[in-house]
């Protein structure tokens, strides 16, 4: 096929821009940050620990204490939950496992939440 | 004259031209989505609950200050608006119930206006005056109990927004109330203060936020992802932070009311927190929840404690008649569980749950 000058002008064009973006795009994924689940433990706004939540990993307990109260937590297998606690609704203990980025876990009387990290598919839950 | 043109030469520079363009967009994307805006996040037990404002912009020191005065705004009103707070002006109001006027802010006075003309426009279905109901229940507090029938009646006859003047004079604005009466604003003072927060913020040349008080959201500005905002509906049937569905807004409130969120439970029953102001007792309803979308949270707080008491029926039935609200009824049928979206609202909300149907809210 022949091509004018025109052409081969804008082939090298299109040529600079591919290169240029994929430059681009590539450093974008090589620093993007490594997608590591952890749990934020929370209570009265501040943040107690993080917790890494490898798959795998065998059953842990830990307890959270709050004015004479607890909330025991356990991590196992890449996911957390509250397994017992002492508040009166218990609604803690009632959500069960986390284990998608962004679950949340609020014990109210205690004052305490559990969040997981990273990208969640919503900014919110409205309840 | 006759101009011949190729056809497969012209179908070349189309295909040509499309490249390019599509190349140039994903420059432009790559570069300008390279600097993701600097996110403050501040979390804090506050209004009996847990309170999470999440900002974004370019200024990590103006977000932290922004964020600074959000939480001071959240204790200021709070302090004037609690009813467990001895010296907010609500706990003045009640304990002069019956006595004399008592001088408020007016931004209590404002509030206070406000509750009542839900109140009227509900018939009663919301009414700031449930107190003495919210208070013999105790629903969230150690003490929950079942109150007495006889204590439930004389509760009753004290919940009556007709029996509140809201005065304004020179001197300021005064409250009086009935004897007996005790006012509780929880059905709309966290819309209020979601709504007081994000005018400050605003104010503070915040571009973009969302502000969660407990479950009532706000957001305002662009989100941090490629469109809109998106926010989960609470499942009525799931642990909290399941959703049902997703709602893609911009620059509104999101509120969703729901037996699910505070109960007690008393001989294999569960007593929830959103009481029916006609009865005393929490309110039968056929909703499973209700999620009133507004521009403003407080009218969204309001309406979505109302709605779930009126009913699916009645509940339509006002949405017909107001203007730029919109809604989700999540309704228990004999054939499943029905999703009902308002027009303005179709378009806009994701349902997630394959096991509930959608369907279009006659309007």
């Amino acid at each position: 096929m022949g091509m004018k000058r025109g052409d081969r002008g804008m082939l090298k064009i299109l040529m600079v821009i591919l290169v240029a973006s994929s430059i681009v795009w590539g450093i974008r994924f090589m620093t993007a940050a490594p997608d590591v689940m952890s749990a934020e433990i929370i209570q009265d706004g501040k943040l107690l620990q993080r917790v890494l939540l490898k798959k795998g990993d065998q059953a842990k307990d830990f307890i959270i204490e709050y004015k004479g109260g607890y909330n025991r937590l356990r991590t196992e297998d890449g996911r957390i939950t509250v397994i017992e606690a002492n508040c009166p609704d218990r609604d803690c203990v009632k959500r069960g496992w986390l284990k998608k980025p962004g679950d949340s876990a609020v014990c109210l009387p205690h004052r305490l939440v559990i969040r997981l990290t990273g990208e969640s598919e919503v900014d919110g839950v409205t309840y | 004259m006759n101009i011949k043109v190729n056809p497969s030469r012209s179908i070349v520079y189309l295909a040509v031209a499309a490249v390019t363009v599509m190349l140039f967009i994903s420059l432009y994307v790559g570069i300008t989505g390279w600097r993701t805006p600097i996110k403050a996040q501040r979390e804090s037990y506050r209004l009996g609950t847990i309170v999470r404002i999440t900002l974004y912009g370019d200024d990590s020191e103006k977000l932290n200050d922004a964020l600074d005065l959000s939480m001071e705004e959240i204790e200021r009103l709070e302090n004037l608006l609690s009813v467990n707070i001895p010296s907010s002006d609500i706990s003045l109001v009640n304990r002069a119930s019956g006595k004399y006027p008592v001088k408020v802010s007016e931004e209590t006075g404002f509030l206070l206006e406000k509750a009542l003309g839900w109140s009227e426009r509900t018939e009663g279905a919301f009414d700031p005056t449930v107190g003495k109901i919210v208070k013999l229940w105790g629903i969230g507090t150690e003490s929950a109990a079942i109150p007495s029938p006889e204590q439930l009646k004389q509760a009753v006859e004290l919940t009556n927004f007709r029996k509140v003047f809201v005065v304004h004079k020179a001197e300021g604005t005064f409250v009086q109330t009935a004897k007996g009466q005790r006012i509780d604003l929880g059905g709309i003072a966290k819309g209020y203060v979601t709504d007081k927060v994000r005018d400050l913020l605003i104010n503070e040349g915040v571009s973009s936020a969302l502000i969660d008080l407990g479950g009532n959201i706000a957001v305002f500005g662009s989100s941090p992802k490629p469109g809109k905002w998106k926010l989960g509906l609470q499942h009525p049937f799931m642990p909290r932070g399941e959703y049902f569905g997703i709602a893609e807004v911009s620059d509104v409130s999101v509120v969703t009311s729901g037996p699910y969120e505070r109960y007690f439970e008393s001989g294999g029953v569960r007593y929830h927190h959103i009481f029916n102001p006609a009865t005393g007792y929490p309110a039968q309803s056929d909703l499973a929840s209700v999620t009133i979308i507004s521009e403003e949270s407080t009218d969204a707080d309001a309406l979505s404690t109302a709605l779930f008491v009126m009913g699916f029926e009645r509940g339509i039935a006002l949405l017909r008649e107001l203007k730029n609200i919109e809604a989700v009824l999540v309704t228990k049928k004999p054939e499943g569980t029905i999703v009902c979206v308002t027009k303005g609202l179709s378009e806009a909300f994701i349902l997630k749950d394959p096991d509930m149907k959608i369907e279009p809210a006659a309007r």
